[in-house]
């Protein structure tokens, strides 16, 4: 064991069936009576607000509902935030939408000139005001995280992380299957890395549970849509829990990327993205973590310390159990590849299974070696 | 994997497990602006030196106010009142727990009135009563078992009116939980054993009962394999450090996991027990943990199954038939008790009878056992149990659990 | 520019008339029970004269209130909360979750594990309540429902789930 290992989630995750009904008395918990929604307009044209607002029905709840239609309006969202005297903010959506709501929080509680410079740990002290996220589509993490970025600062703080993650598939919205494949295997790369390498057992008892979630709904939802993508505004309803089952994976790597800053598979993919002629769609960030997160176990077969125990979250215990020690290792890393193979058949025009299927050159690899090799500390 | 239609999970401490833990204390309060702690604890605590170990890894920045060490084996609302009025008279900021689950109960009882400027604890009592974030709370557990540290809940007596209060709420979760091996070195083997035992009950029944979630049953599953593979070594070799601070990761995984799953019978029944008898908890979970699993077997059988690959690791997994592996997990639980019990030369309980108090006196006797079992009825925890019981369920598994017998599966009712 | 819109609570009638009128029934069967079977009658004998207790929904009902009056009778007090003490509220954080359970779409100890509930009171009398309430699910309902809605369907004698089960049906419709 690590010589010191430190954990925080400061978030409640409240995940499935009529989750929204919890939230006024959630919020009540918290003194929260007059929350401000801020969503975008897929889920505004979709109805979603208007699913929270029949859970608010019989409650005290009066909504607040704003729709952000362009970036860069945080100024509007704070004036009307403070002038009509809301006191809590919920996130309904992904990405954008929730971090124009850590900002605005940011901005609310430490007045808007604390958005003009960054903030690393440890530089916003105090409590923010309730934040509730509730997500729209799966994403990789980033909302859930304790940071936001805006304005082209990174603002860092376990405090940013929401208070409630509500993750229910009443709220899933039709999503690009390749936001679906982005977000999947983020959330597995994020959380295999953190199994197989991580001595923080608290972050690797958060990752089994994501890495069995993935596994049990990733492959399944990519192959149920024959021709293409889901675009439909409003996603099926075969399609919403397994969505929602995701976004909860997605969700609960934030927590782990907030704990663990460092980890390869997320440099590595970020890195790789930046360096890559195509366009980021053609080649997503969570595909180009799960190509660096194959080359790093393959790398670090003999140092990985639990690399062979991968196998259990990545399977079940009788598959586990039932492959010897010695060759878990090797059967972790097929497992992982033949998911890879397996999401690629459900694409049209397939997806790279290696970085130089990629188009890596391996020059551009080997220059990135020390983010695919792990050294024991 | 079988996801519930709904479930929550929130486990807000910050938690810091290593070596040195004790001294990341001075920047974490001073994180928090609270440079004037008061030490809660307890005489056994104070006597075993750890408290000033505590003051030791505390460095100028830090000004302990007061050290009260007054806290008795059962919390209870009297020392909660006087150690809010302690706070307040020396000007307190926060609160630093430094004991077991007494001290970490009282603790939080403490900052319930501090934080609200009340003298009314009894106001705060129940599920989610509380509405405001509490001043910070430091825990620092010196057994590893409870859990508290990390947990949303808090039981203190009232001894006038013989009851024991509960209060649940998300505020009562520490701000932070210091896992350090120094504070359970100098624990004797039998507390260790009993301890740890508490420690597996949370887990096993946080996987069983009815409030089981995925990401509950991992960190069980978790702080199962980390005591099962550490008990016995640390048993044999109470110094050793990195077997002293798995087990402390262990008690607080399984703690994070039963504060979201909540607890079953086992916990039903050992509470009654301690309540009637004042029989040690450690002691009691851990001869009540294999009567539960077997009393709940039809209906957890693949839950508990899967059990045994934590236990007893992927080899005997592998070689006990699928339909075995339940029964197997729950000899495993029966065998570690035999195993404790020699290891620690019989101070080791295995069955009800053999609960003793410090002067070697029986705890629990038989004709007591109709009480704890209607006393039993009243513990919250028996809604979670994955089976009804009844008082004469109930008194049947504390009549065989009393003698160390058997229980007969098929006199379980079955509805 | 931003679109901006305020929504205000607004309520749902149709399912809070149906818990009203399911938990009017309701609590004149708790009643009724309390009055001719022993097994509600020992739960009951075992809380303290005046006591009383509420069942309901989160943030403002609807609600039963059964209370336990000076000389130990047991009565339905209707519904609302005004100028009483009442000693304990068994809570669900918002009407729809009544309802889910009011629908049988999800028993109550279910609902519980799920964190569905709440409970502001002394936790021995609000698990003999709980008791009360399974009992009383057990006389009111069919087998097949009543099977869904408590964790275990109790074997009863015959007398207790056909007389007496007539005599808290015919008294609970009869106020008595």
């Amino acid at each position: 064991m690590i010589a010191l290992n430190h954990f925080l989630c400061r978030t409640k995750t409240a995940f499935g069936t009529q989750a929204l009904t919890h939230l006024p008395f959630d919020l009540s918990g918290m003194n929260a009576r007059k929350p401000f929604v801020i969503t975008d307009q897929a889920a505004r044209d979709a109805g979603v607000h208007l699913a929270l607002a029949r859970a608010c029905r019989d409650t005290h709840l009066a909504l607040g509902v704003v729709t952000l239609t362009e970036a860069g309006d945080l100024e509007t969202l704070y004036h009307l935030f403070v002038d009509k005297g809301y006191d809590s903010i919920i996130a309904l959506g992904t990405g954008q939408v929730v971090q124009t709501a850590k900002a605005l929080n940011l901005a609310v509680c430490h007045g808007p000139e604390r958005l003009r410079s960054p903030a690393g740990p440890g530089q916003i002290k105090g409590p923010l005001l309730p934040l509730v996220y509730i997500p729209t589509h799966p994403e990789t993490g980033q909302d859930t995280a304790g940071e936001t970025f805006f304005s082209g600062h990174c603002f860092v703080s376990a405090n940013l992380m929401p208070d409630i993650a509500v993750i229910t598939a009443d709220t899933m919205l039709g999503t690009p299957r390749t936001a679906v494949l982005d977000s999947g295997l983020s959330s597995l790369a994020t959380c295999c890395e953190t199994f197989a390498f991580s001595g923080n057992l608290f972050a690797r008892s958060y990752a089994h549970a994501v890495i069995c979630l993935v596994m049990d709904t990733l492959l399944p939802l990519a192959q149920q849509s024959d021709h293409g993508e889901l675009l439909c505004q409003k996603a099926g309803k075969l399609q919403q829990l397994p969505l929602a089952k995701l976004a909860h994976a997605a969700a609960v790597s934030g927590y782990i990327q907030s704990n663990l800053p460092d980890l390869k598979t997320r440099q590595a993919g970020a890195h790789i993205t930046a360096i890559h002629p195509a366009p980021s769609a053609a080649l997503s960030s969570g595909l180009c973590m799960a190509l660096a997160l194959v080359h790093l176990l393959e790398n670090s077969k003999d140092t990985c310390p639990w690399l062979g125990k991968l196998l259990l979250p990545l399977t079940d215990a009788a598959h586990y159990a039932g492959v010897t020690g010695p060759e878990q290792p090797d059967a972790s890393v097929r497992v992982i590849r033949e998911l890879l193979h397996a999401l690629s058949e459900t694409l049209p025009q397939g997806m790279p299974k290696t970085l130089d299927a990629a188009g890596l050159t391996s020059r551009q690899i080997s220059e990135m070696s020390d983010l695919l090799t792990y050294v024991q500390p | 994997m079988v996801i519930p239609d709904y479930y929550e999970f929130s486990s807000r401490a910050l938690i810091m497990a290593g070596h040195d833990a004790l001294e990341q204390i001075p920047g974490l309060l001073l994180s928090m602006d609270a440079q004037k702690p008061m030490v809660i604890t307890d005489q056994g605590v104070r006597r075993a030196g750890l408290v000033d170990i505590l003051l030791q890894a505390l460095d100028s920045r830090i000004t302990v106010k007061t050290i009260q060490d007054d806290v008795p084996a059962d919390s209870d609302l009297k020392t909660v009142h006087t150690l809010a009025g302690e706070y307040k008279k020396y000007g307190c900021n926060a609160i630093i727990a430094l004991g077991g689950g007494s001290v970490m109960d009282t603790a939080k009882g403490v900052n319930i009135l501090v934080s609200a400027s009340s003298d009314n604890l009894l106001a705060f009592s129940g599920a989610n009563a509380l509405t405001h974030t509490l001043n910070p709370l430091v825990a620092v557990p010196t057994t590893a078992g409870t859990g508290s540290e990390v947990t949303r809940v808090a039981v203190i007596s009232d001894t006038d009116n013989l009851r024991k209060l509960l209060f649940t709420s998300d505020f009562l979760i520490p701000d932070a939980a210091i896992l350090d091996p120094r504070m359970t070195l100098t624990l004797p083997a039998p507390v260790t054993a009993a301890t740890a035992m508490d420690a597996l009950s949370h887990a096993v029944e946080a996987c069983l009962c009815l409030g089981r979630n995925p990401l509950s049953t991992a960190h069980a599953h978790e702080a199962i394999a980390l005591i099962s593979h550490n008990l016995l070594p640390v048993i044999r070799q109470p110094d050793h450090k990195p077997g002293r601070l798995a087990l402390a990761t262990g008690a607080a995984l399984a703690g994070m996991a039963f504060s979201n799953s909540m607890v079953g019978m086992v916990h039903t029944l050992g509470h009654a027990a301690g309540s009637v008898c004042h029989a040690a908890h450690g002691a009691c979970m851990a001869v009540l943990l294999p009567y539960g699993m077997v009393y709940n077997l039809h209906k957890t059988q693949p839950l508990l199954a899967d059990l045994l690959l934590p236990m007893a690791g992927a080899d005997v997994y592998a070689r006990t038939q699928p339909a075995d592996r339940a029964q197997k997990a729950i000899d495993w639980v029966d065998r570690m008790n035999q195993r404790l019990h020699q290891a620690t030369a019989g101070a080791h309980a295995v069955c009800l009878r053999e609960i003793k108090s410090q002067d070697g006196k029986s705890r629990v006797t038989g004709h007591l056992l109709p009480k704890i079992a209607h006393t039993a009825l009243g513990d919250g925890s028996i809604f979670y149990n994955p089976e009804d019981l009844d008082y004469d369920d109930c008194l049947m598994v504390l009549e065989a659990a009393f003698d160390g017998a058997p229980l007969d599966p098929s006199r379980v009712k079955k509805g | 520019m931003t679109d901006f819109m305020e929504i205000s609570p607004g309520r749902h009638h149709g399912k809070r008339l149906y818990l009203a009128c399911m938990l009017w029934f309701f609590g004149r069967a708790v009643q009724a029970a309390a009055r001719v079977d022993d097994g509600v009658k020992s739960e009951f004998a075992a809380m303290p004269d005046n006591f009383t207790f509420c069942l309901g929904a989160f943030p403002s009902g609807p609600y039963m209130v059964v209370g336990k009056d000076a000389h130990g009778r047991v009565r339905h007090l209707g519904s609302s909360l005004a100028d009483r003490t009442i000693h304990l509220h068994l809570m669900f954080k918002h009407p729809a979750l009544l309802f889910r359970v009011f629908a049988f779409q999800e028993n109550t100890p279910v609902a519980n594990a799920r964190n569905r509930l709440y409970v502001l009171g002394d936790v021995p009398q609000a698990c003999a309540v709980v008791r009360i309430i399974d009992m009383v699910q057990v006389f009111l309902l069919p087998r097949f429902l009543a099977k869904r809605a408590v964790k275990r369907y109790p074997a009863w004698p015959l007398k207790r789930r056909t007389l007496i089960r007539a005599q808290v049906y015919a008294r609970a419709f009869a106020g008595l």
